[in-house]
């Protein structure tokens, strides 16, 4: 059988690596393209750009990993382990903190990476896990600013085309210091609904596409190879700005029927959750609530309130829960009305883009434009601020669902995945 | 409200820690009511046994007593389980939290009639192993080290430096008297076993360069493997699949086994050793294999391992494997010999 020499893996795709695990793979085999499909419409993988639109910032922060590599990463406990540094210790005064780096790192131009004296200090008087948690954040990557702009990596894969929002080019990295990866390349078009990406499958235009939640079971049973992740998007609804009464947000929230979309137009899917970040991330999710009472909210609003409301009508998954929010909202006195513009309200997903807490709410923080978290405050707190001072409803933790070719092996560890020339179509 | 999460390595001292957070949090007259519920896999009996330990770590003398609810919940996360408590008054609820792990226990190994010892073990990748009379080569992804055996233990005495980049490094390492040579992607080396100078070292060889295959420029194209068993060949190729081929390289079968294949010769005859089919992230196994009429017909029990083999070869009358274990991240290089009074 096959395997590679290294372990740990992307903080990014830590998650997906937590995908149910594939059919047994064999020695692997090098060369050939990935072609994936993805809905997301990201502009850039410059790892300090914090796209404002949920769905791109996930895929951004899932993509980032292959090209622009962090000092530490997640573990899939979510520890951290050592990964452009080899270890951390402290100076000799215990004032700073010293990241040894490994030796023979290559940017994507074919230089060498090598910070002075071997190794990059840090003077911080926080705690080393505070410490070792931001620098295993995509904000932390090492990104080295070429003479002609281009920003270089040192990840397995480089960026040979990037038509931002469009499709991009991923060539692996020959001189990668864990490996050259198996792909010669990965093609990813952007900007693609379910439907188009399920056709492009069909037709063998696509070898990963992704699904929806509710769809999981069906091409399970055709046959056809499912990798799905443990809930990763947070189906919500978001205000826009403050201007809606917290009796109304509340009121909305206490109307809607969570268990009832969740059996019927879900499938079972992923989880009820009155929380921004899922159980298996924190374990404290049950804390927030997310039981409907819906004469509590009509007390919330004694007099009808109208919203506008507005979701991505492309999105056929997101389409009939937002109708079905809209009919409970409306027992409640709440009326939601249809727009396409800017709208009171939105059902938006929200990316859960680390296996850590805290890394996962800063980037909701921004998502969300947010106050930024007290860094004293444990998950728990920061999120619970989070979700009072943002007004936000989470109603659903949802997996991430991808329809893969036979052909492709070792998914979702990119630098590790290869295809299986012999494999039945 | 300030939740600090405590974190603690026995379910013991995770309901010590949470009492003692959860008891400060009381007021002086009241007294704790806990209630559990456990959304977690750990099992119920240790569940109830935490429910227990809490409350009788809450349980306070106090007059005029006003009970509380203490609600403890068991959960989980990615690095382990959680105990969370409520306490449940009127006006607020107070959350506390501790975490805790539990290690698994790696079973044994089953009882196999192919037999392995541990010859070495680190941490760097191992790509092939040779064990001379008075020394060992241990053929890594960083290079060659040479080893001496003295006061029972190995010592390091001389290295060389080839370090192999690719992801699935393969190398090979064989030995000619005074001399090793070292096969490794798109390059071989010939080394002094003493390493008394440097290596010599020319592009080109058996693995092809940034591939974890080989190519001997011959029918067999492209492999990953391959080993003669009488007029046959086994070839593990591009496939993924092995390919029996007869004297004229007719194929002959497809069997679906592993990448690595090796031939043993002992107790009066030639087997080949196969590697099972499992992924990079699964334990794996090696099994003995005799050849009946272009069939492949399994000898022996596996000899399972802790994690994925990575290397395959034969030695002497046996072979060596390199696996790579899954609980210690180790790499481990074994010598698998065969009983023949079995």
């Amino acid at each position: 059988m096959g395997r590679t020499a290294l372990r740990w893996i992307a903080a990014g795709n830590a998650i997906l690596a937590l995908a149910v695990a594939l059919e047994a793979a064999r020695r692997p085999r090098y060369g050939g393209e990935l072609r994936v499909e993805m809905r997301a419409a990201v502009a850039s993988l410059d790892p300090s750009a914090v796209s404002e639109d949920p769905v791109a910032l996930g895929a951004q922060r899932q993509w980032m990993p292959l090209v622009f590599e962090t000092l530490i990463r997640l573990d899939n406990q979510g520890h951290p382990q050592p990964w452009l540094a080899t270890s951390w210790t402290h100076d000799a005064e215990h004032k700073a903190w010293i990241f040894p780096v490994r030796k023979n790192i290559k940017l994507h131009d074919g230089s060498t990476w090598s910070p002075a004296g071997g190794s990059i200090t840090i003077s911080d008087d926080r705690p080393i896990e505070q410490i070792l948690r931001e620098l295993a954040g995509a904000r932390s990557a090492v990104v080295v600013k070429a003479e002609d702009g281009t920003l270089l990596g040192t990840g397995p894969f480089r960026v040979a085309r990037w038509d931002a929002g469009k499709s991009a080019t991923l060539v692996a990295h020959g001189r990668y210091w864990g490996g050259r990866p198996f792909l010669d390349s990965i093609s990813i078009q952007m900007g693609r609904s379910l439907a188009d990406q399920a056709s492009d499958f069909q037709i063998g235009k696509a070898d990963a596409v992704e699904i929806a939640a509710r769809d999981l079971r069906a091409p399970k049973q055709r046959g056809t190879t499912i990798a799905n992740t443990p809930p990763m998007d947070t189906l919500a609804l978001q205000f826009d700005g403050g201007r809606i009464p917290a009796p109304v947000r509340q009121a909305l929230a206490l109307s809607i029927d969570r268990a009832s979309i969740h059996n019927v137009l879900l499938q079972k899917q992923g989880e009820i959750s009155g929380a921004l970040l899922p159980k298996w991330l924190t374990g404290y999710s049950f804390l927030f609530p997310a039981e409907r009472d819906l004469p509590r909210a009509k007390q919330l609003v004694p007099s009808p309130q109208s919203l506008t409301f507005g979701y991505e009508r492309q999105d056929a998954a997101i389409r009939p829960i937002a109708e079905r929010i809209a009919v409970n909202a409306s027992e409640a006195g709440i009326t939601l009305r249809q727009a396409t513009g800017t709208a009171d309200v939105r059902l938006v997903r929200l990316p859960v883009t680390a296996g850590d807490p805290w890394l996962a709410l800063q980037d909701l923080t921004a998502v969300l434009k947010a106050a930024p978290l007290s860094p004293a405050a444990s998950p728990y707190e920061a999120e619970k601020a989070l979700v009072e001072s943002s007004g936000v409803i989470p109603l659903f933790h949802l997996p991430r669902g991808w329809m893969l070719s036979s052909k492709v092996k070792n998914w979702p560890h990119f630098e590790d995945v290869w295809l299986d020339s012999g494999a039945a179509q | 409200m300030i939740v600090v999460i405590a974190r603690a390595d026995t379910l013991d001292e995770a309901v010590a820690a949470l009492a003692k957070k959860a008891s400060a949090r009381l007021e002086s007259s009241e007294t704790a009511r806990v209630t559990s519920r456990n959304i977690s896999s750990l099992p119920a009996a240790d569940a109830a046994k935490a429910q227990t330990a809490l409350a009788r770590a809450l349980q306070r003398r106090v007059r005029n007593p006003k009970q509380v609810e203490v609600a403890l919940t068991i959960s989980e996360n990615l690095r382990g389980y959680l105990l969370v408590t409520e306490i449940r008054r009127e006006s607020e609820t107070v959350v506390e939290m501790a975490e805790f792990r539990i290690e698994v226990p790696v079973l044994p190994p089953a009882a196999f009639t192919m037999e392995s010892k541990l010859l070495w073990e680190q941490e760097t990748p191992i790509l092939d192993i040779a064990v001379l009379p008075d020394s060992m080569l241990v053929l890594d992804t960083a290079g060659l080290t040479r080893y001496e055996r003295r006061a029972g233990k190995w010592d390091r005495m001389s290295a060389v430096e080839i370090p192999v980049a690719i992801r699935d490094p393969r190398g090979r390492l064989e030995t000619n008297g005074d001399s090793a040579t070292i096969h490794e992607p798109g390059v071989t080396c010939t080394v002094p076993i003493k390493m008394t100078a440097p290596a010599q070292c020319e592009e080109g060889g058996r693995f092809k360069a940034e591939r974890n295959t080989q190519d001997l420029n011959d029918w067999r194209g492209e492999f990953f493997a391959s080993a003669e068993l009488g007029t046959d060949t086994l070839l593990a190729g591009m496939d993924g699949r092995v390919h029996i081929h007869d004297t004229a390289h007719a194929p002959q079968a497809v069997f679906d086994g592993g990448s690595d294949v090796a031939v043993i010769a002992a107790c009066g005859g030639r087997h080949v050793a196969l590697t099972g089919i499992g992924d990079a992230a699964s334990p794996d196994s090696i099994a003995l294999y005799d050849l009946v009429n272009h069939a492949l017909v399994r000898i022996s029990e596996p000899v399972e391992f802790s994690g994925p083999v990575t290397a395959l070869w034969p030695a002497g009358e046996g072979a060596v494997a390199v696996a790579w274990n899954l609980s210690t991240g180790k790499y481990g290089a074994y010598s698998l010999t065969l009983d023949c009074g079995r």
